[in-house]
């Protein structure tokens, strides 16, 4: 959707995240004068002795105060005639859903580990839930490098420990560098205190990032709802992929029924053809009375549908098999659920896998079987996100975010 | 159809949004309208997700201080595009004599906060579209597209729903008394620019340089300030954004006459 990258900067609690992110956003020239005037007031205020670029991002004042970022935030930075959305998500484990909030919404990742400690456990369920949002661009970012003294052996340790991390969750780090967010060093240019590194700065690692294209290319026409024109219904709705022409004939699941395009609807007027990501009205010869939001019209193969969906889930609070009151929303679809089994589950707090067992925790990730009220048409998450994620909700909270596999 | 595919990918997400509203609440949605360039192509892109009509009621927060070039621009487009327009007015605060020199927080508090409260009451309004935007201010970065509140309108910012791209998820909790919901937040100040060209969005004149200044956002006569400008065309004025460094609410008193005013007023309901 958009032509420039979306990056997260996700990891553990105090690893530097926001720091980073404000210090690339100051360096960079990416922020206004008076937002420069502010944060060196704020400073000054409260007393710090050096500046807390984080505070650009962590705009709360108890994100100030008690420096920690509550909730994610995005932030655009222009450098060397390219553009990037920078994400910025909280560290603490009780902060989950605002980081999954802030995490969905990238492209690719950094992963941020202070020098100065290990890979902890939020470094790892991180890690984890990049790679279960099909983020397969991940760099490691060591922080801090000033603690260690700009010593090559303390971002040796860890880079070992992150090459074990990435073979155990199963993603392939886009490469490590080591870097001083609050000194600024190798952010837009080498370190001449780190000559030892001999890569490219994070800036121009971040340049050279590359979005991927969906290939998918068959019509997906989610109905969000029905309006009326005059006295006739128009059928409105998302283009999720592919293209619908005037007179094309679609087909509709999960009802399976074939409609005829009458005429493709925007503001102007009529339209000979229309592409994803558009949003246009549909009307067609006659429109049966199974077309309802929820359906989805299409070309091409036939999308998935089934009441028995095998998913992978990340679960935000306890829940078990059985439960009653379930619902599984995914795009305009919203249906009621239930989860029948669970195939196998990991703790990603020690990433450890167990199988069997009955109920799920919270921050826990699993393979799951779901049986649905009624059929579902899910798509492969990674060929099409928008209707291939779902979220299962419970008393109007979410419990877990999932796709089908 | 827009050439540019960045904001033919920003104006269907919105367009998205808007239609989600609408199929939640229905009669019970409102679109906000201040006749400023945002809220201005917002009502646009209400006017492409209905195919045409607005369906639902447009309201006003007037606070009688609004410049009066503002009131010319509404009541002209009020016509041409048929608008169901709802005039929110706290009139016994102006009649009172509030006005910013009792205070700007309890003047914007009383005339914007407290109007739309009464409106809301008045009309059982249940959800309302708002064209803020992240890049407008470090603290609406924090907000969500779909954003609930409590009878006193808190922002109950520690405690936001889980989101993802455009889809939320969160039904109604216990004690929300409206959603607050933002098609626009992740446009850029530019990118609405771009979009009233490649539109042709109908806008205030106050945005064009005269004599040397042009206001970057428009409010209240009394407490906005224009900046030092020479763009006087949509085109310059797209130029001019590709290199300022100047913030776009900078002549925006509310925003810097105390430290954390934005916040405090966004924690008790303001827009
Ligand atoms: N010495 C040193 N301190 C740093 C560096 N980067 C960040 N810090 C400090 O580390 C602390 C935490 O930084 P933040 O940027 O708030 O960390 P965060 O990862 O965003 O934290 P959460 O979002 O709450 O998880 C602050 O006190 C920073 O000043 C660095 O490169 N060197």
């Amino acid at each position: 959707m958009y032509n420039f990258l979306n990056i997260v900067f996700a990891g553990e609690v105090d690893s530097g995240k926001s720091t980073l992110l404000g210090r690339l956003l100051y360096d960079t020239d990416s922020v206004s004068i008076q937002a420069k005037e502010e944060l060196k007031k704020v400073c000054d205020g409260l007393g710090r002795q050096v500046m807390e670029y984080a505070y650009l991002l962590d705009s709360f004042q108890e994100e100030r105060a008690e420096e920690f970022t509550l909730d994610t935030t995005q932030a655009f930075v222009r450098a060397k005639g390219k553009e990037f959305l920078l994400i910025d998500v909280p560290g603490h484990k009780e902060l989950l859903k605002n980081m999954l909030t802030g995490a969905s919404c990238a492209d690719a990742a950094v992963l941020v580990i202070d020098a100065s400690r290990s890979v902890e456990e939020q470094t790892k369920r991180h890690l984890f839930i990049l790679k279960f949002l099909g983020i397969e661009g991940v760099l490691v970012v060591v922080n801090k490098m000033d603690l260690a003294a700009y010593k090559e052996e303390a971002f040796l340790k860890i880079k070992s420990e992150c090459d074990g991390l990435a073979k155990t969750v199963g993603i392939k780090a886009n490469g490590i560098i080591p870097v001083s967010a609050r000194e600024g060093e190798n952010l837009l240019k080498g370190s001449p205190k780190m000559a030892w590194h001999r890569g490219p700065s994070l800036l121009e690692v971040l340049g050279a990032f590359k979005s991927e294209e969906s290939a998918f290319s068959d019509l997906r026409f989610p109905v969000q709802d029905i309006y009326t024109a005059g006295k006739e219904p128009v059928v409105v709705g998302s283009i999720a992929s592919g293209s619908v022409g005037a007179s094309d004939i679609l087909r509709a699941v999960p009802s399976g029924v074939e409609l005829k395009v009458k005429a493709i609807r925007v503001l102007s007027g009529n339209r000979r053809s229309a592409s994803a990501p558009e949003a246009v009205g549909l009307l067609f010869q006659r429109l049966p009375k199974e077309i309802k939001r929820g359906e989805i019209l299409y070309k091409g193969a036939v999308p998935p549908v089934s009441s028995q969906i095998r998913a992978k889930i990340f679960c935000l609070k306890p829940f078990a098999e059985g439960d009653p009151g379930l619902i599984l929303s995914c795009s305009t679809q919203e249906v009621p659920a239930s989860l029948d089994s669970i195939v196998s589950r990991m703790d990603t707090s020690s990433l450890e896998t167990r199988y069997g067992g009955e109920c799920l925790a919270a921050c826990d990730a699993a393979e799951v079987i779901l049986r649905t009220g009624a059929p579902v048409v899910a798509e492969k998450y990674l060929s099409l996100p928008s209707l291939g994620r779902f979220i299962l909700l419970k008393d109007a909270q979410p419990v877990a975010i999932g796709f089908a596999c | 159809m827009l050439n540019d595919p960045y904001l033919a990918g920003l104006e269907a997400r919105s367009i998205y949004i808007i239609r989600e509203a609408y199929w939640r609440y229905r009669d019970k949605l409102a679109v906000l309208w201040s006749m400023g360039k945002d809220s201005t192509a917002m009502l646009h892109l209400v006017r492409k997700s209905f195919l045409g009509s607005v369906s639902i009621p447009v309201l006003h927060i007037d606070t009688t201080y609004k410049f009066p070039e503002i009131y010319r621009f509404r009541d002209r487009f009020v016509k041409k595009w048929r608008l169901d327009l709802i005039i929110a007015k706290n009139d016994e605060a102006i009649k009172s004599g509030m006005s910013p020199a009792k205070g700007r927080l309890d003047c914007c508090h009383a005339l914007k906060t407290e109007a739309l409260k009464q409106a809301i009451a008045r009309h059982g309004f249940k959800a309302l579209l708002l064209a803020i935007r992240r890049d407008e201010h470090s603290i609406r970065a924090k907000e969500r597209y779909f954003s609930p509140r409590d009878a006193d309108f808190r922002w109950n910012y520690h405690e936001q729903p889980l989101e993802m791209g455009e889809q939320s998820f969160q039904g109604r909790g216990e004690g929300q008394d409206h959603l607050r919901i933002h098609p626009m937040l992740h446009w850029r100040e530019i990118d609405i620019w771009r979009y009233i060209k490649a539109e042709k969005i109908p806008i205030n004149p106050l945005y064009f340089a005269k004599g040397g200044k042009r206001y970057r956002s428009i409010g209240c006569a009394c407490c906005c300030e224009p900046v030092e400008s020479s763009a006087n065309t949509i085109e310059k004025v797209i130029k001019e954004l590709e290199s300022t460094k100047i913030a776009e609410r900078a002549g925006r008193t509310q925003d810097k006459e105390r430290e954390y005013m934005m916040q405090k007023l966004r924690s008790l309901g303001y827009m």
